[in-house]
């Protein structure tokens, strides 16, 4: 069913990536455009990319005494990082890479952007962006256990780390009708991961931006672009993950694929308006203390569930 | 090259825009925030962020000084614009879009080879020392170290919070010594108000003071539209972005002339959002505590005293009240001073349904949105700016910023010579006179 797919099939990822980040950040101007009072236009859908060429025309800045290759790996990092995660996401039944170790491939590698966010708070020699980079090395303790003990309650009830498997194991029944609390979870570890929303605290106003408060040019399209893909990246990999992947009644697989990113994309878009920016030194325990204890009892009624059941 | 020019213009069709506040220029910051908001420009949070720097109000003392580092760190293309007053809104209006225009200009024509690289120090360590052997990069030094709180031997920064800031009161700067994300010694510097610009939210009231008659409808939707901008600056910081928009149309509608009964239900429901809010509650409480006995040692009055749970309103006691009761709220934190501005701002657009009630002009002091406002006293915003040094000294950078932005000083009414001359940590920076 799941399998690798054609050699195009990077090609193919790179460009649903590209329109998916795109249009998340179409969603998230019109959301703000309706807020604001203005009026909606469907040239919103453009904005994003109007913003792109704008961060293309200005200036690249430098600052004294940074630390130039690792501030510009940082940016660099942040966006390359979602799209190699994504590699395992199966559109429509066909991975680029369906590894037999995908789930670990994913987790591990959302990890790196830690390495990237924090490069870009620490290479530009800055103060107010190093306070930032280590708010997100703080999120990051946060969400990481949580985030990777949800997705293995997924793989538990599969009884295998590979992607294709996840989906083949949800034929009957979905993970997320019977681990709800798993997939709130990874919800939460989704929005932390991308500094998205209630969890912006590394590049929040209070700080003048954070670790993009010294930023401009190239380098803030990277590591926004990287933002929205890391966003993309999330929403897609829950789909196979927990929401049953291409399985679906009358269209055709992809096309079930591509609605069911679409709409957990617009749930963790739209959380951004709508809640408060969530600071470290009160949630951090809560994440520990609270949201571990959720999933690992999650953990235990699957693994009930699993020895209780014979095998299919 | 006309294809540059056109992709420019695509490009720079909405140009960020960095406010730089000077004291006295509240009314104008008001009109260019609402214009930036129905163009849909976006507010830099920093200067790399911003194509358009926005000058409102004087730059006096060393707020000139600052203002030109946050120009010299704006990456090309660029413009500045000046928001002299007195401005009306359409003036206001054609400043920002000949800025705009300045904008397009340059991108035009600047050639990618010669893109303008600036030089910024965003960190610098310790004092500086000429000494070569101190271990000096590039002119700057080593950080010094020095014990924290925990006896720990830290690196010390020193890195200023303001003066062109986001959600930040206009001409302050607090001089901080930093310790990993810690404050550990904060000076507070005031830029004066230069002479003749007006306090804009104490209007109403220094006119009553002085011998007019105001309307208490017109002075109740004053106070109201001055919570609702405080109000929006700490939602900036905290809460959903979201209720900071709602917040910042409401103040519009209110400064704009709309009646009070027809705001009123969206601010009802604003308040309403803020309390419910589980998450904001979580974030907020227990946050920058006040205790009465605190607040009226240093003199404070106002919304920040009724936060902290004491019954003090001068319009208890005010005829022209007649059946008054004062918001009040417990616990004296941050949430708390939130949820004061919200409930006040609600009970003021309810008093304000009656057109015909009149606030005589009276001697003595009056409750103006910022505290109890008298002519021959200084202004309560200085009393808030004298505690800003204790209040966030040991607190760790959010923490500042909140607590800042839950006080929130009225700069405008802060004349010369009037901050309290005996605190080290509190200054005015030069005098108006001289720049």
């Amino acid at each position: 069913m799941v399998g690798n797919g054609p050699s195009w099939s990077l090609l193919v990822l790179l460009a649903a990536l590209a329109v998916l980040a795109v249009a998340a950040s179409a969603l998230d101007r019109a959301l703000a455009d309706q807020a604001a009072g203005r009026t909606v236009s469907r040239a919103v859908v453009l904005d994003p990319l109007v913003a792109g060429l704008r961060l293309l025309f200005v200036a690249r800045r430098s600052t004294r005494t940074s630390d130039g290759l690792l501030w510009r790996l940082g940016a660099g990092t942040v966006l390359t990082v979602p799209v190699l995660a994504a590699v395992v996401v199966p559109l429509g039944g066909r991975a680029v890479a369906d590894l037999s170790i995908g789930v670990v491939w994913y987790t591990a590698l959302v990890a790196l952007l830690w390495v990237g966010v924090f490069l870009v708070g620490w290479g530009g020699n800055s103060a107010y962006a190093l306070v930032a980079g280590y708010r997100f090395v703080a999120q990051a303790l946060a969400y990481e256990m949580p985030l990777a003990l949800s997705v293995i309650t997924a793989a538990t009830a599969a009884h295998s780390l590979r992607v294709g498997a996840l989906v083949q194991a949800q034929q009957h029944l979905w993970f997320v009708v019977w681990m709800p609390a798993a997939f709130v979870v990874y919800l939460i570890g989704a929005l932390a991961l991308s500094f998205w929303g209630p969890f912006a605290t590394p590049v929040a106003p209070d700080l003048a931006g954070g670790v993009l408060v010294d930023v401009s040019g190239v380098d803030r399209l990277l590591v926004r672009a990287g933002q929205y893909v890391a966003l993309v990246s999330a929403a897609a990999f829950a789909v196979p993950v927990f929401l049953g992947g291409d399985l679906g009644p009358v269209l055709p697989p992809w096309l079930w694929s591509l609605l069911k990113t679409v709409a957990v994309l617009a749930v963790l878009v739209t959380a951004r308006s709508r809640l408060p920016l969530v600071r470290m030194d009160r949630f951090e325990e809560l994440a520990w203390v609270v949201l571990i204890p959720l999933v690992l009892v999650q953990l235990l009624v699957v693994c009930i569930v699993i020895l209780a059941t014979p095998l299919a | 090259m006309d294809l540059r020019a056109q992709l420019s213009a695509v490009a720079f069709r909405r140009p960020h825009v960095l406010l730089a506040q000077c004291p006295g220029g509240t009314g104008q910051r008001l009109h260019v925030e609402r214009a930036l908001r129905e163009w849909g420009w976006p507010v830099a949070g920093s200067p790399a962020d911003a194509d358009l720097l926005v000058i409102t109000g004087e730059p006096t003392g060393r707020l000139a000084g600052d203002i030109t580092r946050a120009w010299d760190a704006l990456p090309a293309p660029r413009a500045r614009v000046n928001v002299a007053w007195p401005a009306g809104a359409d003036e206001i209006r054609a400043v920002l879009r000949a800025g705009h225009k300045s904008v397009l200009q340059e991108a035009a024509e600047t050639r990618s080879g010669a893109r303008r690289n600036s030089h910024e120090t965003t960190k610098r360590g310790g004092a500086a020392h000429e000494d070569m052997d101190m271990g000096e990069v590039d002119g700057l030094s080593m950080a010094d170290r020095a014990d924290d709180r925990d006896g720990l031997s830290l690196d010390v920064l020193h890195a200023p919070l303001g003066p062109v800031l986001p959600a930040w009161p206009a001409g302050l700067r607090l001089d901080v010594t930093w310790q990993g994300d810690v404050a550990q010694h904060v000076k507070t510097v005031v830029a004066p108000v230069a002479d003749g610009l007006p306090a804009f939210w104490d209007d109403p009231w220094l006119r009553c003071l002085q011998g007019e008659c105001v309307q208490v409808a017109a002075v109740e939707r004053h106070r109201a539209a001055a919570h609702l901008d405080s109000l929006t600056r700490l939602l900036a910081l905290t809460g959903p972005p979201g209720l900071a928009v709602s917040a910042a149309l409401a103040r519009d509608r209110l400064l704009a002339g709309e009646p009070a009964a027809e705001v009123e239900p969206t601010v009802h429901r604003l308040a309403g959002r803020l309390r419910r809010s589980r998450l904001l509650r979580l974030m907020t409480s227990g946050l920058g505590v006040l205790t009465p006995g605190q607040l009226a040692a240093a003199g404070v009055t106002g919304p920040a005293l009724r936060a902290s749970g004491a019954r003090h309103d001068l319009r208890m006691a005010d005829p022209a009240y007649p059946v008054f009761e004062p918001v009040v709220q417990q616990h004296g934190d941050v949430l708390a001073r939130l949820l004061q501005w919200a409930d006040e701002a609600a009970a003021s657009l309810r008093l304000a349904r009656d057109e015909s009630a009149v606030l005589p002009p009276r001697v003595g002091a009056v409750e103006s949105p910022r505290g109890q406002l008298s002519l021959d006293e200084a202004a309560p915003s200085v009393r808030l700016v004298d505690l800003l040094t204790g209040a966030t000294t040991g607190a760790e950078a959010a923490a500042v910023r909140l607590v800042v932005a839950s006080l929130d000083p009225d700069t405008d009414s802060i004349r010369d010579g009037v901050i309290n001359p005996t605190d080290p940590d509190v200054e005015l920076s030069g005098s108006h006179r001289g720049r």
